[in-house]
């Protein structure tokens, strides 16, 4: 194994595979991008992680010309590399916050990953922008809601229109917005996988009701249409529905 | 995009009656086994864009999905190299833009101690069960006999597929070298599997390796999965042209057919909301990319069937056999998870 950078830093706790992996393929990055900022993130640098797990590595350098995943095993261990190019701002959070259809979001990717290594400081500034727009957040939540009830009103406008992508894919993106609303305008966070799957367990704590619409609305058929429709109305309230949205039928 | 199939045989007769010459052989191996096939026309909705043969592929694959299970088992071996034939035919003009300059590896003249190997990302590897050749060649038989076989499919930068029956330690190789080995490890993988002489068995792997690498079948590679992932991030993102789109379609189908197998998995549990939602979301995704791909008429079937289930285990049913159908196409190993550009 090519010899650990000095500056190399490693999530407390004990070294076992993941860890051990995490260490290897970090050796190898800072040796082809000594620049570059690299970060552990997901469940092996929050400590969290399962034998089954991946290890999710982060690389953030400015001479990337495209931002891209590679996918690899070290050691033994399915190992992903989310290469990115340095700087935030808010454009770029609402474009994140918008794409992210996987199971953790960009932002939490970025946000919860351990520093392993930053010599110019560009993985830190990521961080330390987006813990301010993130502080900001109480302040700014009703402009996050409001642009994703904007992009759900959208949805809603081409599922009644009966135009664009079709039925079933329009509606995983209504759910998604619905859900993503919901967790914006209440204050809770899905930082990791884990979290990610209780996610019908943490609605149904705080609200039955719209827990009860969501998982009617699984698995998504032509039927989830109108139980999907009640549910962005009840996060977002009906006024933000377009005019001439209609539920085929009473609930 | 090009869906004509790229089979190495030759269409010759003795399919039947609106039958594609390319799946005769599964057709003969069906009817021994009193299974009748029929070619799926849509008169209401044709499909221009698919090969000629994708009414009889249906067909067949029909007659699997219908069949009772221990039926099955033995019309999935039987139909096995047709449909991984026609399969990667329908994806060869993605996995071609994906791996251009892959494809086909130059072998080097010299081939340096140290030096590691893999599979080519053109090459496939189905084994099937059951000895079909002898049972097709005698009328006297009920049922084939248990005899497996390995067979590689190669899909070259130009040209045909080709499809070769290969022996025991070619198709060993071509398996422990999914993810890059030297010539040492590949001989411990060997070993693992076989009993002998360990000199002999080494000589024996050397020149098999030799062999494999004039056809193209094995490629030279970084010593590890690791420094490979690495030389590729060097290359592909510095480069001033992006990688074609086809490597992005590729790599996101992989992982998306990887996490839906997974969910799957859970997606019949007693509370399994979240699974069937999770399910739904990355069978969503692959259809989007089956669209871009100009391929999703061609699993139709499966994914309108999916969308019309009511429920977990029904979903599940309908979605298994594609994703066995893209793991056949994409492959496995190094080259199955390619990279991909973020939008």
């Amino acid at each position: 194994m090519t010899a650990p950078p000095r500056d190399l830093r490693l999530p407390e706790g004990p070294r076992d595979g993941h860890i051990a992996a995490a260490e290897a393929m970090l050796c190898r990055l800072a040796a082809a991008f000594p620049r570059a900022g690299l970060g552990i993130s997901g469940s092996v640098g929050l400590g969290t992680h399962q034998p089954s797990s991946d290890v999710d590595l982060l690389v953030v350098d400015p001479s990337f010309r495209r931002e891209m995943q590679f996918a690899t095993v070290s050691e033994g261990i399915r190992t992903a590399v989310l290469c990115l190019r340095p700087g935030f701002d808010a454009e770029r959070e609402r474009r994140w916050m918008l794409a992210s259809s996987g199971d953790v979001p960009m932002l939490v990717i970025v946000r919860i990953t351990f520093i392993a290594r930053d010599p110019e400081g560009h993985l830190g500034e990521m961080q330390r922008t987006l813990a301010r727009l993130e502080a900001e957040r109480l302040a700014r939540r009703e402009e996050l809601v409001a642009v994703r009830r904007s992009h759900a009103a959208e949805i809603v406008r081409l599922l009644d229109s009966g135009s664009g992508a079709p039925p079933p894919q329009l509606q995983m993106e209504l759910f998604a917005a619905v859900v993503d609303g919901w967790y914006l305008r209440h204050g809770h966070t899905r930082n990791t996988r884990q979290e990610g799957e209780r996610m019908f367990d943490t609605i149904a704590a705080h609200d039955p009701a719209l827990a009860a619409l969501l998982r009617q609305a699984v698995p998504m058929t032509h039927s989830s249409r109108d139980v999907l429709l009640r549910a962005f109305e009840h996060v977002y309230g009906p006024e933000a529905q377009p005019p001439g949205a209609r539920c085929s039928q009473e609930g | 995009m090009d869906g004509a199939p790229l089979t190495g045989t030759e269409p010759g007769p003795g399919a039947g009656p609106g039958l594609h010459p390319g799946f005769r052989r599964s057709v003969a191996a069906f009817a021994r086994l009193r299974v009748a096939v029929r070619p799926v026309l849509d008169a209401d909705a044709p499909e221009p864009t698919l090969p000629a043969a994708h009414p009889t592929y249906r067909a067949i694959t029909g007659a699997i999905r219908a069949a009772p299970a221990d039926t099955a088992a033995l019309l999935q071996d039987a139909s096995l190299l047709d449909r991984a034939s026609y399969e990667l035919g329908l994806f060869a003009p993605l996995l071609r833009a994906a791996f251009a300059g892959q494809l086909s590896s130059a072998p080097a003249d010299a081939s340096p101690a140290g030096a590691a190997f893999t599979t080519a990302a053109s090459v496939r590897l189905a084994r099937t069960r059951w000895n079909w050749e002898a049972f097709l060649a005698d009328p006297t038989l009920e049922l084939p006999s248990e005899s497996a076989s390995a067979w590689v499919l190669h899909l070259p930068s130009a040209g045909p597929l080709q499809v070769r029956r290969l022996h025991a330690l070619p198709a060993l190789l071509l398996e422990a070298c999914a993810y890059p080995l030297t010539r040492a490890g590949a001989v411990a993988a060997v070993m693992e599997h076989v009993e002998g002489d360990a000199g002999q068995l080494a000589s024996l792997v050397h020149a098999q390796i030799d062999e494999l690498l004039a056809a193209g079948l094995l490629q030279h590679d970084a010593p590890t999965a690791a420094d490979h992932t690495v030389d590729q991030m060097l290359r592909e993102l510095r480069s001033d042209d992006p990688p074609h789109p086809a490597r992005s379609i590729v790599g996101l189908l992989a992982r998306a057919a990887r996490a839906t197998r997974k969910h799957a998995d859970a997606a019949t549990a007693v509370d399994a909301a979240y699974p069937v939602y999770a399910m739904d979301r990355s069978v969503s995704g692959i259809e989007q990319l089956l669209m871009r791909a100009g391929l999703r008429a061609a699993f139709r079937a499966e994914l309108d069937g999916y969308w019309a289930s009511e429920d977990g285990s029904a979903r599940v049913k309908f979605i298994t056999p594609l994703l066995d159908t893209l793991r056949r196409a994409l492959g496995e190993g190094m080259h199955a998870l390619a990279p991909y550009v973020h939008t």
